[in-house]
């Protein structure tokens, strides 16, 4: 069995760079394709065109577009993300801490999430057509109705601006001190995100677990008289784990890489929200850097779930 | 070619990076009834004595201030292309920065006028030798600032071999050619005389920097120094003790906090996150009102304007009877009413209603689609379908432009708004769109005609040329004697209002909404907005 294993994780892994590498072509193509100067936009509109054409070399934008890419795969590969070109510091200097501060959210986020989702799920199966899993169900449609920044919007007038006045309404994080240590901050922008991505899962929890407990051998587990808590918690539950992988991995993916909305909505300084602004000053460089971590970040993600997927699953595990 | 930004002629233009909301930040703030105009060669302004530097507040907002605390200002737009270097400041956070660091020669009072700042004196000799004398001030590192300075700022701008961005706006000025008389006292030789020389001398741009100045490490003489620079988000300063205005600043630290938009701003202001929201959105003074007691809102008139731009080398603008008769197709009071909730007031296709020179006397362009019909008629349209190109400049962009749709349906335009992003639309294909809206203020009406419409002027999007405007912008340009100057200049907008080519339907007014536990801000009408970034006057009340 070791080896089939070692097998599926290389060519999983080759798959995953692969694909990568196909995102920079995109990635690099697509940004290069935005209207728009960008020496004008650095030096401003009082710029002669001496001092422009004069940037535009230094920046290497007389090269042809394959030369270009060439050079950016070439440094990306060691690493070097490259210098922003409307602040002219390095790229990575000017995302670090954002790129950080968008992880404390997706951190936090998660481990809301998942245990609520599951536990969530799981209350609304065992007592399925009661109270429970009436409201559970009708919360998660409510909130699956509802697009993220509305979700958001809708915290703030309730806890920070026009209802209650209970939590600041915007997270503009102070950049000296690191975000954990202004948790007050971090709380709406966290309750936006969980209440955006719980219903997904605790739905798919609750679809998995109906359908395990329906099976036939939960009814041999409860016919041998196993107790109803070990029936749920450990022969339910283990088969719902592989298929909530899955949504829990998009969920993650949504996380990472959709939670735009929610740092403009709350001012937060992350890494979608640098994203956008970067895109409005035409920095390229920041703009690819940002798509391609948020690209490798869901393509490991992919890849680490469908190997756990695979391994979670007994029929395809011992079929390897 | 991007007209945008709305800057004096000293002013540089805003990066792209806040040209999609802060824009609407940068509103130009003006006092009914205030008149600023350009300085008349010969004439002198010094200083009036110790405390001219900030002007007398409302005396109900400063009675009760006092000193200390730390004053939190939300700015929409800070962008990580926000420059510590004034000479090289194309965003408002690089303004705003500016404004704190450093002091330029001049500045615009809260009255509109043209009063010292750095300087003590600013005189004309004549028209092209310029006289300045400084007063006692310190640099932030406690050395004197002197003549020198004042020489090695401009000799830095005008480089010939690295002319900053900014130098096009100084180009009177020759480089060679300044002479230090003593300590205190520079003498300018100008290249052509110019009578706008001292309000160049406002811009934030023009901003003294010390001999050796180091962007990275930027000293200045300004009421605060630099604290922690983080670019896009936070600026913190604390203050200068030895700053030249007494009793200024009023706070010990000042922080300005950047915000995505004006929504979020305003949010943060009621949240208590921020104690001054400047530039708000008009739709957002509601949501301050309702907030209850607690808070300010400022408000007064401006010369900022989002105005359609009619491209005169292509059809159907090339016919000075289309032009003249889209301008008849647009109700001004209803774009008032409905796109600025009132918070703005209406204009006569000509700019800056605040320059001593305006010409008040030009009746006042009220809709007509009848007319507008009968002059689309006289050039050969039945009606006229064009497309109008335009971009979130501003927050009330889109909202203005589909009034417009709508509006000159009757005049007989079929026009088709075409939305963009705000760095296509100041992209390559800028000054080739047939129709569409930009944002200007806060020039002096020779300044935007010198930007826009004489011949060789750099942002000249309409393509609009006219051989006896621009004799009489020569002549205005310099002409020492105010009254014969403000004739060739009524002269200059009687030919705009007849074959212009531009519709300014009005000028938007400047808010700011703050904590009414802050006293001590003043309007500043021809001054960059929030009060001109003047928040060393700011304070707290006890």
């Amino acid at each position: 069995m070791k080896r089939p294993l070692t097998r599926l994780l290389v060519t999983r892994i080759v798959f995953g760079l692969g694909m990568l590498w196909a995102v920079s072509i995109l990635v690099f193509f697509f940004t290069q394709a935005l209207p728009g100067d960008v020496a004008r936009q650095i030096l401003g509109q009082n710029a002669t065109a001496e001092q422009v054409a004069r940037l535009r070399l230094e920046l290497g934008l007389d090269k042809t577009v394959v030369e270009q890419y060439a050079t950016w795969l070439w440094s990306l590969l060691q690493g070097d993300l490259g210098m922003s070109l409307a602040s002219g510091t390095s790229v990575w200097d000017l995302i670090r801490g954002r790129v950080v501060n968008s992880l404390v959210l997706v951190v936090i986020t998660s481990l809301i999430t998942f245990p609520l989702a599951f536990y969530l799920g799981t209350s609304a199966a065992r007592r399925r057509g009661g109270v429970t899993d009436a409201i559970v169900s009708g919360l998660v449609l409510v909130l699956l109705a509802l697009p993220g920044f509305l979700i958001g919007v809708l915290t703030v007038v309730l806890f920070a601006t026009n209802v209650f006045r209970l939590l600041p309404p915007t997270s503009v994080i102070d950049p000296a001190r690191a975000a954990l240590l202004q948790p007050s901050l971090l709380v709406l922008p966290v309750l936006a995100l969980v209440l955006g991505c719980l219903p997904y899962l605790t739905q798919m929890v609750r679809g998995t677990m109906v359908e395990a407990l329906d099976s036939e051998y939960v009814t041999w587990a409860r016919l041998y008289g196993v107790s109803e808590r070990r029936v749920v918690w450990w022969h339910a539950l283990r088969n719902v784990a592989a298929p909530s992988l899955q949504v829990a991995t998009s969920t993650l993916v949504y996380l990472v890489g959709g939670i735009v909305a929610v740092e403009t909505v709350f001012s937060y300084p992350g890494m979608g929200s640098a994203l956008v602004s970067s895109v409005s000053n035409r920095d390229i460089p920041v703009v690819q850097a940002i798509t391609m971590l948020i690209a490798a970040t869901t393509l490991f993600l992919y890849v680490v779930a469908d190997v756990a997927g695979i391994l979670l699953t007994p029929k395809v595990r011992t079929s390897l | 070619m991007n007209d945008h930004h709305g800057t004096r002629i000293s002013g540089g233009a805003l990066g792209e990076s806040v040209w999609a909301r802060p824009m609407s930040r940068r509103q130009f703030m003006t006092t009914a009834g205030i008149v600023a105009g350009t300085l008349a060669a010969g004439s002198i302004l010094s200083a009036c004595g110790e405390d001219e530097g900030p002007s007398p507040a409302p005396a109900a907002s400063t009675g009760t201030m006092v000193r200390g605390g730390t004053l939190r200002v939300g700015l929409v737009g800070l962008s990580t292309t926000d420059s510590r270097d004034p000479a090289a400041a194309t965003t408002a956070g690089g303004y705003a920065l500016a404004r704190q660091l450093f002091n330029s020669l001049m500045v615009y009072g809260p009255d509109g006028s043209l009063v010292p700042s750095l300087a003590e004196e600013v005189s004309a000799v004549s028209g092209d030798e310029w006289v300045v004398r400084l007063r006692d001030a310190e640099w932030h590192d406690g050395k004197p600032v002197t003549a020198e300075d004042v020489i090695f700022t401009f000799q830095r701008i005008l480089d010939p071999d690295d002319p900053l961005p900014n130098a096009s706006a100084v180009a009177f000025i020759d480089a060679g050619n300044m002479k230090k008389e003593d300590d205190k006292t520079v003498r300018f030789h100008l290249t052509y005389p110019t009578v706008t020389f001292a309000d160049a001398m406002a811009s934030p741009l023009q901003s003294i920097v010390p001999v050796g100045f180091d962007p990275a490490n930027p000293v200045g003489s300004g009421a605060f120094m630099l604290d922690q620079f983080s670019p896009g988000e936070r600026y913190t300063f604390k203050r200068f003790e030895s700053f030249w205005a007494p009793g200024e600043p009023r706070v010990d630290e000042l922080v300005l906090i950047g915000f995505p938009d004006s929504s979020a701003e305003v949010n943060a202001l009621i949240g208590g996150q921020v104690d001054v929201a400047p530039g708000m959105d008009a739709a957002l003074v509601r949501v301050v009102e309702a907030a209850g007691e607690g808070f300010v809102i400022d408000e007064y008139e401006s010369t900022a304007t989002l105005c359609w731009q009619m491209h005169c080398g292509q059809k159907p603008f090339d016919n000075v009877s289309v032009r003249q008769a889209l301008r008849l197709a647009v109700d001004r009071p209803g774009i008032v009413e409905r796109v600025y909730d009132g918070h703005a007031s209406i204009g006569n296709d000509l700019f800056n209603k605040f320059d001593s020179g305006y010409a008040v006397d030009i009746s006042q362009r009220e809709r007509d689609p009848e007319q507008s019909l009968a002059l689309l008629k006289q050039a050969g349209y039945d009606r006229v379908a064009v497309e109008l190109t335009g971009a979130p400049v501003a927050a009330t962009a889109n909202k203005q432009n589909e009034a417009l749709v709508s509006q000159a349906k009757e005049g007989g335009f079929d026009i088709t708004f075409r939305k963009v992003d705000v760095a296509t639309y100041y992209g390559e294909s800028y000054g080739t769109y047939p129709l569409s809206l930009s944002f200007w203020g806060n020039l002096s009406i020779l300044d935007q005609a010198a930007l826009t419409v004489v011949e060789g002027s750099p942002y000249n999007a309409t393509k609009w040329s006219d051989t006896e405007f621009d004799a009489l912008y020569e002549q205005a340009l310099a002409e020492p004697d105010d009254a014969k100057r403000h004739d060739l200049m009524r002269q200059m907008q009687q030919i705009q209002w007849e074959r212009g080519s531009y519709v300014v339907a009005q000028f938007q007014n400047t808010l700011t909404g703050y904590s009414s536990k802050v006293a001590g801000y003043q309007p500043a009408p021809m001054g960059e907005p929030a009060s001109d970034y003047g928040f060393r006057q700011m304070g707290f009340t006890s």
